[in-house]
């Protein structure tokens, strides 16, 4: 069974190139458009792995993450930044919040897809 | 602060207003076009790929497993054929040799069947002779009329004989001569058709060959191809990023101007130091944001012109496997309708019905020595009954002499007709050898060929057959992979050029970034205006850093904050461009990816 990734970030045509790369290498998706949204849907659906933009509208990647680490259901997942913030601070502050990892947009898909593999195992 | 500083700060104050405008239509209006283009991406990625699948199958089916069983099949038909020829070309020597020698024999049987016309003819005068001799002696001379009549019957059977034997030597002398004339156009005909086989299969055998080659040269090439697309579709997904790094640039340009338009509106009160700073900020902010519009829209320039070029070399390359497929599969031929497969498979069928042919060359040449032989038994059967009538002579000349003897001296001329025909019965036995041995002669050199010719039957029929199965099989194969090639290719071909009739098609409708550039440079230009009318007014001071030190926050790109760095450099100040510690791992992944 393909493994579930969920990608959060208010940019409808970065979802849908993070979408098409996944699906492309056997993954399912599902889509959320800010971190409320991510939150929400993560509450009730089991998935594999996370991946969150930073600035989002309603609640930002680093809120989300708290929520996530501080649900049951997903608690454990990893969960990787996908930001144009570059700094140093922020990655940090992340991975404070209990990021897995962080990836500067633009990504290229070969990488998406190695940390994807290199995360889930 | 005097009336027309007052003014000019408001005309740029109502400047920003539509420049602002402009970029919130930019930020917010143009991501349903890059929407379109990702899913258009999508249903390209998907058709490519099938073509990519399906010139991969292609590739494996025809310099594949099938491909070697067929060169496999075809080696050892040239090796069958050779093998065939061999068997052939000696064969039919044979023969020849076999048949001139038999009608060298014939020859030899003409002298003593004149003999026997010869003694028919003595028999007869003998006959005559003891009749006239038995009426002379009278009733004394009695018992020879019944010698004479045995005589006479003796000389109608040796002429029955001898004329039997002359007929079957002149028939088979006419055979002999009709099937020489047989076998030597048999052995041209074979040798010229087995030349054909030869020839046909040595070049089906380079056709294969050369398609097998074509074919792993082009899997080659479509390995690679398929790597160029991954490429390209990767290049695609990446550039198409840069609609969301675009406008996340230009928000940050709209929230500096919007805070400068704010403080400007404000500005009626300011004194005249307060005022001049103020412009100096002006100048700045506007220089700074200027460059940063400029920099956003030459990186989706740049990112979309890479996504029109990736989307179109897709397309090409796509055309590009289709049309070196089938240029490795249907030849220079020209033709669309026949592969080189098919071709092929035209000329196994050739060799088949070439085939067939020397199949019934060979039946024809076995069934015409069976005929000679056969009738060279016939005329064994002859010899047997003259041997017979020679004894027969033998026996009358011996009751001819007895009686002479009981005779006396009235019948001594009786002595003479008897010695005469023991004479004969001699002759008889000299020329019944002489037949008799030639058709011995003939009888053992017709023995041997059939032998000969009945394994030599038996063997070139499994050979032919068995070069006819061969032959069945590859045309099988060719048709079988002729077939699925045919179809996959017309349909490949159809599927590479609607792909990049379509990619075409989406590309020309591409103008996005063109509207983009066109509103940005408005944009810059109306700023550039500004901080030029700013500068003329307060030059530009050190004071760069602090009056744009705010914006640094606000930063989220590496982009932006090296050009923010450039010009605080221009205007003195240093730029600190520090290497960041890494808060995590992952160089092996790309200078943009850390793992914690």
């Amino acid at each position: 069974m393909a493994k579930l990734i969920m990608t959060a970030d208010d940019s409808a045509s970065v979802r849908q190139m993070v979408t098409f790369t996944l699906k492309q290498n056997g993954y399912d998706v599902v889509e959320a458009v800010d971190g409320k949204d991510a939150l929400t849907k993560l509450g009730s659906q089991k998935v594999d792995m996370l991946i969150t933009d930073l600035n989002m509208p309603n609640l930002d990647g680093i809120g989300l993450i708290k929520g996530v680490r501080s649900s049951s259901l997903n608690k454990f997942i990893p969960i990787v930044m996908l930001t144009t913030e570059s700094q140093e601070s922020r990655k940090l502050e992340g991975k404070a919040a209990g990021a897995t990892g962080w990836i500067v947009k633009p990504f290229k898909p070969d990488q998406l897809v190695a940390v994807v593999k290199k995360v889930l195992g | 602060m005097a009336n027309s500083l007052h003014s000019q700060i408001q005309r740029w104050h109502d400047l920003l207003g539509p420049t602002i405008d402009i970029l919130r239509h930019l930020a917010g209006n143009t991501e349903e076009q890059f929407l379109r283009l990702g899913a258009n991406l999508q249903d390209f990625s998907i058709r490519s790929s099938r073509i990519s699948s399906v010139a991969k199958e292609l590739v494996e089916l025809v310099s594949g497993s099938e491909s070697r069983v067929l060169t496999e099949q075809l080696r050892k038909l040239f090796v069958t054929m050779d093998e065939y020829l061999a068997r052939v070309n000696s064969q039919s020597n044979d023969s020849c040799s076999t048949l001139e020698q038999i009608m060298t024999q014939l020859d030899n049987v003409v002298r003593p069947l004149e003999g026997f016309r010869k003694m028919d003819k003595a028999l007869r005068m003998l006959s005559i002779s003891t009749k006239i001799e038995s009426a002379r002696l009278g009733e004394l001379g009695a018992g020879f009329t019944t010698l004479a009549m045995d005589v006479e019957k003796l000389s109608q059977a040796v002429s029955e004989k001898s004329a039997g034997i002359m007929a079957q030597r002149q028939s088979l002398s006419n055979l002999i001569t009709s099937n020489l004339e047989m076998v030597r156009t048999t052995e041209a005909n074979q040798h010229a058709d087995a030349r054909r086989i030869l020839t046909t299969v040595g070049n089906n055998l380079n056709t294969l060959e050369s398609i097998n080659n074509n074919c792993t040269e082009t899997g080659m090439q479509v390995g690679f191809t398929s790597e160029q697309i991954a490429s390209d579709i990767g290049a695609v997904v990446s550039s198409m990023q840069f609609h969301d790094i675009t406008r996340q640039q230009v928000e940050h340009v709209i929230e500096a101007l919007e805070k400068l338009q704010h403080r400007i509106g404000n500005s009626h009160s300011l004194r005249d130091d307060e005022c001049n700073s103020l412009i100096a900020e002006t100048g700045d902010v506007c220089e700074l944001q200027a460059a940063q519009i400029k920099h956003a829209a030459d990186q989706l320039s740049q990112a979309t012109n890479t996504i029109l070029d990736s989307l179109l070399n897709i397309g090409a390359n796509q055309a590009r496997i289709s049309s070196d497929l089938q240029q490795a599969l249907m030849g220079n031929a020209g033709n669309s309708e026949n592969s080189l497969l098919e071709s092929m498979e035209n000329e196994m069928r050739r060799v088949t019905k070439i085939l067939q042919n020397c199949d019934d060359a060979d039946q024809e040449l076995a069934s015409a020595m069976h005929e000679v032989t056969g009738t060279i038994s016939q005329i064994g059967g002859f010899v047997c009954d003259i041997e017979a009538v020679g004894s027969e002579i033998d026996l009358i000349a011996l009751n001819a002499q007895i009686k002479a003897a009981h005779t006396g001296e009235q019948g001594a001329a009786l002595g003479v007709l008897a010695e005469a025909i023991k004479r004969l019965s001699l002759d008889a036995v000299t020329q019944t050898e002489a037949v008799s041995s030639t058709l011995k002669s003939i009888n053992d050199i017709t023995a041997v060929m059939a032998d000969r010719e009945f394994i030599a039957e038996n063997v070139e029929s499994n050979l032919v057959g068995q070069m006819e199965m061969e032959a069945a099989q590859i045309i099988n194969s060719l048709s079988s992979i002729n077939q699925t090639l045919l179809q996959q290719l017309s349909g490949l071909a159809a599927t590479a050029e609607s792909l990049a009739e379509d990619i075409h098609g989406t590309t020309n409708f591409v103008h996005i970034h063109e509207d983009i550039r066109n509103q940005t440079e408005q944009s810059a230009v109306t700023l550039e205006q500004i901080y030029n009318d700013a500068r003329a007014k307060v030059p530009a001071s050190s004071e760069f850093r602090n009056n744009l030190k705010h914006m640094e926050q606000r930063y989220t790109m590496e982009s932006e904050r090296m050009i923010h760095e450039m010009l605080a450099a221009r205007h003195g100040e240093q730029i600190s461009l520090k290497k960041q510690q890494k808060s995590g791992s992952g160089s092996e992944y790309g200078d943009n990816v850390d793992l914690f």
